[in-house]
């Protein structure tokens, strides 16, 4: 469960976040939509503690980021936009580093990456360094780092960015079988069929403010549009409108 | 992001970032070429200096009516002086093709000594240049010695003792032993030495620390449950591993070169005994702590690779023109000397090099301020890395 509660974030004269609530419950795929530069990183920072909001609160499971970062990291698995591998080590080595951040030794952690491995299907790239793997290679390492230590809450950023059509659908079926399994999985995408068909709820940020949320079918319905993507164009547009 | 500190932790870092730097050939690349450089440099430039200094050649001198002057030409000879004939000395100088100096004797020469009178004898070169000004100091040494030894001569004639014209007997009295020319030698060296842990240690910091953000691995890396801190304990045990092996390495390589260099033709029949190179080596790895630190602030500040090269190379500058001030200057030793960091190591080689052995004491007075230094430095680093800024990438 990943709850963000009236958090507000400023930089200088720039109002990254603007009383963002939002709450992506567990056994859900929670997908967070929003133009570049609403202010998404941010809040993705706020959540892993490395900025700290002007006010609010953001929580992860029972624990309030603010008080117990580490606490808090533990329970999530990120896969960042920009995936910031090692090019030199080989996706063994990568997934032995983070496991061991996490607390895993020995044994434990190798049959953690072991298993790891079978579940994306990248048990052949272990033994291989980095420098020659594709984009879809690398997504399967960076996944691998985020889903080692077993976290109850995922997050990802953009992650089907540069897969190809395989590569996508064989994530989108590993993040629906996490949901089964009852984790939080919090995603954002500018692919709106993807985001149409994977997520529960969609929450829509624009400039720093959460301006709509609900199911993708209740977004299309409040926006009198067919289509997620008008919907979204139509909610932003609005919710410009308003706020000026 | 709190100071949390764990030694699990350290240990994960520590691991992954050896594997990583040694499998970068730009660092190894780093240690192995300013290993071997240092001695080719060093090796180069000093049988420059020893064949400038001692390897003496004849010296020729275009004499102008010179047979006027019975004996100089053996006299001079003596002295590895040749006297080439000529009929226009200035001529030949002037043109500058075979000697750069002449000597000119007037045509009366013979008679003027016969008679006992002073003899005008004029060197001819042109002052402006290096090497003429050096010929004539030797020609003119070897005219003097002549003039001396007809002097001694006359008076003997006249039935008086030489001595008497002669009443100071001025005696240098050269109290340096050979230990110590060596070490004024041998002054480049530290040189080398000092600096080697800087070099050893930079690129696996500009890596570690600037790399690691232009890469985005930052971000992710400081998202795990993981203080700021353990992680750049990590990175600073390799970076400091690196450099101390850095100079543990220009020690050894310049302990083979040393025994290669013709410096006994400089008159130094001292070169450091091996236990002198273990301690030397001691010091200068001593150096890598703090050099690691310093490097690690500066690349803190750093958002890509190029920049911390540019701030690393400015961190590195700086101790080196200290190295290079103090062997200059020589200023007289004074307390705060011996706890500063470049400084310290370099008191503590020039005493090795003088084998003049310092005591356990002074090891721990000189070298533990860059240990202590080098964690104060690190955990500033670390500081430097829990302010948002951090995140940013250019």
């Amino acid at each position: 469960m990943i709850r963000f509660d009236k958090v507000n974030k400023r930089f200088g004269s720039v109002q990254a976040c603007s009383n963002i609530s939002l709450h992506a419950p567990d056994g859900q795929i929670t997908g967070v939509l929003g133009p570049n530069g609403a202010g998404k990183t941010t809040a993705l920072r706020c959540l892993l503690g490395l900025v700290k909001p002007d006010s609010g609160q953001v929580e992860v499971d029972e624990f309030r980021v603010a008080d117990n970062p580490q606490a808090a990291r533990s329970r999530l698995g990120v896969l960042p936009d920009q995936f910031g591998l090692y090019v030199r080590l080989t996706a063994r080595e990568h997934l032995a580093y983070f496991g061991r951040l996490h607390g895993l030794h020995g044994a434990a952690l190798d049959a953690a990456v072991e298993d790891v491995a079978a579940r994306i299907g990248m048990t052949e790239l272990l033994p291989r360094r980095v420098q020659g793997f594709s984009q879809g290679e690398r997504m399967k390492v960076a996944l691998g780092r985020a889903l080692l230590h077993n976290p109850r809450n995922l997050v990802l950023d953009e992650p089907t960015r540069g897969l190809d059509v395989m590569a996508a659908r064989t994530l989108r079926e590993l993040l629906a079988n996490e949901r089964a399994e009852g984790r939080c999985i919090v995603f954002s995408s500018h692919v709106m069929a993807e985001v149409a068909a994977l997520c529960d709820r969609v929450v829509i940020i624009a400039q720093g403010r959460v301006t709509a949320e609900g199911s993708p079918a209740e977004l299309c319905d409040q926006a009198g549009e067919p289509e997620l993507e008008d919907a979204f164009v139509k909610l932003i547009g609005t919710t410009r409108g308003l706020a000026a | 992001m709190k100071h949390t500190f764990n030694w699990l932790h350290v240990k994960a870092v520590f691991i992954k970032e050896a594997l990583d730097a040694v499998r970068d050939r730009r660092s190894l690349m780093a240690v192995g070429g300013y290993v071997l450089m240092g001695p080719v440099m060093i090796w180069l430039s000093f049988t420059a200096v020893i064949e400038r200094e001692s390897v003496a050649t004849t010296l020729e001198v275009a004499a102008q009516n010179a047979d006027a002057l019975p004996g100089l030409t053996e006299a001079l000879a003596a002295s590895d002086i040749k006297l080439v004939p000529t009929d226009d000395a200035q001529a030949v100088v002037a043109d500058g093709e075979d000697q750069q100096i002449g000597l000119r004797a007037p045509s009366d020469a013979l008679a003027n000594l016969q008679a006992g009178k002073p003899v005008r004898v004029e060197l001819i070169l042109d002052e402006s240049d290096n090497g003429a000004r050096q010929k004539r100091r030797r020609l003119q040494q070897a005219l003097a010695a002549w003039s001396q030894e007809l002097t001694t001569l006359r008076v003997i004639a006249r039935g008086v003792s030489p001595s008497i014209l002669q009443p100071l007997n001025i005696q240098t009295v050269d109290l340096s032993t050979s230990a110590e020319r060596a070490a004024l030698l041998l002054g480049a060296f530290q040189i080398f030495l000092l600096i080697a842990a800087f070099v050893g240690a930079m690129n696996v910091v500009i890596d570690m620390v600037a790399g690691e953000r232009e890469r985005h691995s930052l971000e992710i890396l400081l998202a795990q449950p993981v203080g700021a801190l353990s992680v750049l304990s990590g990175k600073w045990l390799v970076a400091t591993a690196f450099g101390a092996l850095c100079a543990v390495l220009t020690t050894i390589a310049l302990a083979l070169i040393i025994p290669r260099l013709p410096i006994a033709e400089l008159g130094i029949a001292h070169t450091p005994t091996v236990g002198a190179y273990v301690l030397m080596a001691v010091v200068a790895a001593a150096l890598a702590p703090f050099a690691t630190g310093l490097q690690m602030v500066a690349a803190s500040f750093a958002r890509t690779f190029k920049e911390a090269q540019t701030y690393l190379s400015i961190s590195f500058i700086l101790p080196m023109l200290v190295a290079m001030g103090i062997q200059m200057l020589q200023p007289d030793p004074q307390a705060w000397m011996t706890v500063t960091p470049m400084v310290a190591q370099q008191q503590l080689l020039e005493q090795i090099l003088r084998e003049q052995w310092p005591s356990i004491g002074d090891y721990v007075v000189g070298l533990g301020p860059s240990l202590l230094i080098g964690l104060g430095l690190m955990w500033l680093a670390a500081r430097l890395h829990q302010r948002e800024q951090i995140l940013q990438t250019a």
